[in-house]
């Protein structure tokens, strides 16, 4: 298990690196898209209303793993589009085959909440409040989406923001789910 | 981000920040009266000669909320570079880290919205039989610049002697760096910070990075937690003293100050650092230590802070993503490298950087 953390953390090292120096007029979106295989770290934490969350609980689902702040702008901006992402990926294959779970860094309970009434968000908010998930996860950056097939397995990671609900997206996501990326 | 995204997030955007409405309801458990004000602040890096591979690193406002501060987001636009917001480990110091390949010419602009509110402890609100909490304890270690053993740890040991409380302690080593140091107009930006070379040299001036280091080192020596909080000016004082505020351009209006931690009360605001810049600044001339200006300054920045200034963070020898050189001691001014070394933060205008604020309403 400690060899697969290492290589988590190896892979987002060398993807945070890529990110930081490619240069973004090659087909950003698509270059940030990074596939690499390996262990999930756990996680669980409490939401924002105080349930426990699990990623075993979805078992059997792709997740989409988004670790954000309500002080990054592009965090904040691209939250909406990964809860229409959800809708549209479950609208158009097996219902629930995809969830998303946003795991918050260090904020409390109250700016979270506050963040899911004035943005309609409905997804799971996650609250790592002793950023120990970002440290399990070698999260740096943010935002920093991981993407995590139906078997369990890490499949890509994507840093920065996106708007996730556009059809390239939607079918790249939908692929995953449909077992095809 | 995008450019065309940013601009739209830039335009009072209900995505990108979270509006000062919000505010009230949100800090409605907050026991202090004062008003939140909200500000905007933009700081524009230009660099004017980049050279291969530039990488630019900015300070964002801290990253968790406190009593008197709340991060009301960000955003940045960074023309055909990356940028990406950094959460440094150790102190949670949020850092919008951007660069750009050969041939480029880097411009980034960072545009933060917080809010804030002047922020005063009831120093005689003390809860018996609490423990340090975990998060606290590091702010009793050393760093590079503020070692805790040797000639700090026996300053302090001789200016808390007798002293039982941490605010007994931290008042006295208050008093103590009031009383002996000094604001040096020569020195460069805020100051370096370098305690122990103060104290063995009897150097003692310097400005609000050197004299309130010296204060947050000397706790720690002394067994009680403190912290610097680097940041800048955003608005002219209204308490009267013009020396004390900086508003519209904030370029060179960077300012640190400073908090210890007294078991049962927690986190008390300091700042001997600007009783010193009273003294030297308000009036032509200077200000005697009695002044009533002075006497007045030096009681309230005990326990109180005016809110007229963004915090940044609290980190120490800062390990800026991807740069060549080693931990810088803080990170309170923009910092940028490029092929051929470092620029010199210290001088804006040929770097360039231009930082500006403004209000944006009242709550």
């Amino acid at each position: 298990m400690k060899r697969s953390y290492s290589l988590i953390a190896l892979c987002v090292t060398v993807l945070i690196s890529f990110f930081l120096t490619v240069k973004p007029s090659h087909a950003l979106e698509a270059k940030k898209f990074v596939r690499w295989e390996g262990e999930t770290p756990p996680l669980k934490l409490k939401d924002s209303r105080g349930n426990p969350v699990s990623l075993e609980q979805y078992r059997g689902k792709v997740i989409i793993v988004n670790f954000w702040a309500t002080w990054c702008g592009p965090c904040v901006e691209e939250m909406p589009s990964l809860q229409k992402l959800r809708d549209r990926v479950n609208g158009q294959s097996a219902a629930g085959a995809l969830e998303v779970i946003a795991v918050n860094l260090g904020e409390s309970p109250e700016k979270v909440n506050q963040f899911a009434q004035k943005s309609g968000v409905t997804v799971p908010l996650l609250l790592d409040r002793d950023e120990a998930a970002k440290e399990a996860w070698k999260v740096s950056v943010v935002p920093a989406t991981f993407i995590i097939g139906a078997d369990g397995k890490m499949q890509y990671v994507y840093v920065g923001g996106a708007n996730w609900a556009s059809d390239e997206m939607v079918k790249r996501i939908n692929a995953i789910v449909a077992g095809k990326n | 981000m995008q450019r065309r995204n940013f601009l739209k997030a830039a335009g009072l955007a209900s995505t990108g920040f979270i509006l000062p409405t919000a505010i009230s309801s949100s800090f409605a458990q907050s026991a202090s009266p004062q008003r939140w004000r909200v500000f905007e602040v933009t700081t524009k890096v230009e660099v004017l000669k980049p050279a291969g591979v530039t990488r630019i690193w900015l300070p964002m406002p801290l990253t968790v909320d406190t009593a008197y501060q709340k991060n009301l987001g960000s955003t940045w636009s960074s023309g055909e570079g990356l940028a990406a917001a950094v959460v440094e480990s150790n102190y949670r110091a949020g850092i919008l880290s951007a660069e750009w390949a050969d041939s480029n010419a880097p411009v980034l602009t960072l545009v933060s919205r917080f809010a804030t509110r002047d922020y005063s402890v009831d120093l005689n609100s003390r809860a018996s039989n609490v423990a340090t909490p975990e998060n606290v304890k590091i702010y009793l270690q050393p760093t590079r610049l503020l070692p805790i053993d040797g000639i700090v740890k026996t300053t302090a040991d001789g200016i808390v002697k007798g002293a039982k409380s941490d605010i007994d302690k931290g008042r006295a080593i208050y008093e103590w760096v009031v009383e002996n140091t000094y604001r040096d107009p020569k020195t460069r930006g805020c100051g370096v910070g370098d305690v122990k070379t103060m104290l063995e040299t009897q150097t003692l001036g310097g400005k609000c990075a050197d004299i309130n280091a010296l204060f947050v080192a000397l706790c720690r020596s002394a067994g009680v937690p403190a912290r610097d909080i680097y940041g800048v000016r955003v608005a002219d004082s209204s308490r009267g003293y013009r020396s004390l505020g900086k508003s519209g351009t904030i370029t060179k209006a960077q300012h640190c100050r400073a908090e210890f931690y007294a078991a049962g009360t927690g986190w008390i605001p300091v700042d001997p650092g600007d009783v010193r810049k009273v003294m030297l600044e308000e009036e032509a001339g200077g200000l005697a230590i009695d002044h009533e200006k002075v006497v007045k300054a030096r009681e309230f920045l005990f326990g109180n802070w005016e809110m007229n200034w963004l915090a940044y963070n609290y980190a120490h020898d800062v390990a800026l993503p991807k740069s060549s050189r080693k931990a810088v001691g803080y990170l309170m001014y923009p910092q940028c490298e490029t092929t051929e070394g470092s620029l010199d933060s210290l001088d804006p205008d040929n770097f360039k950087y231009e930082m500006t604020s403004r209000e944006l309403t009242s709550v």
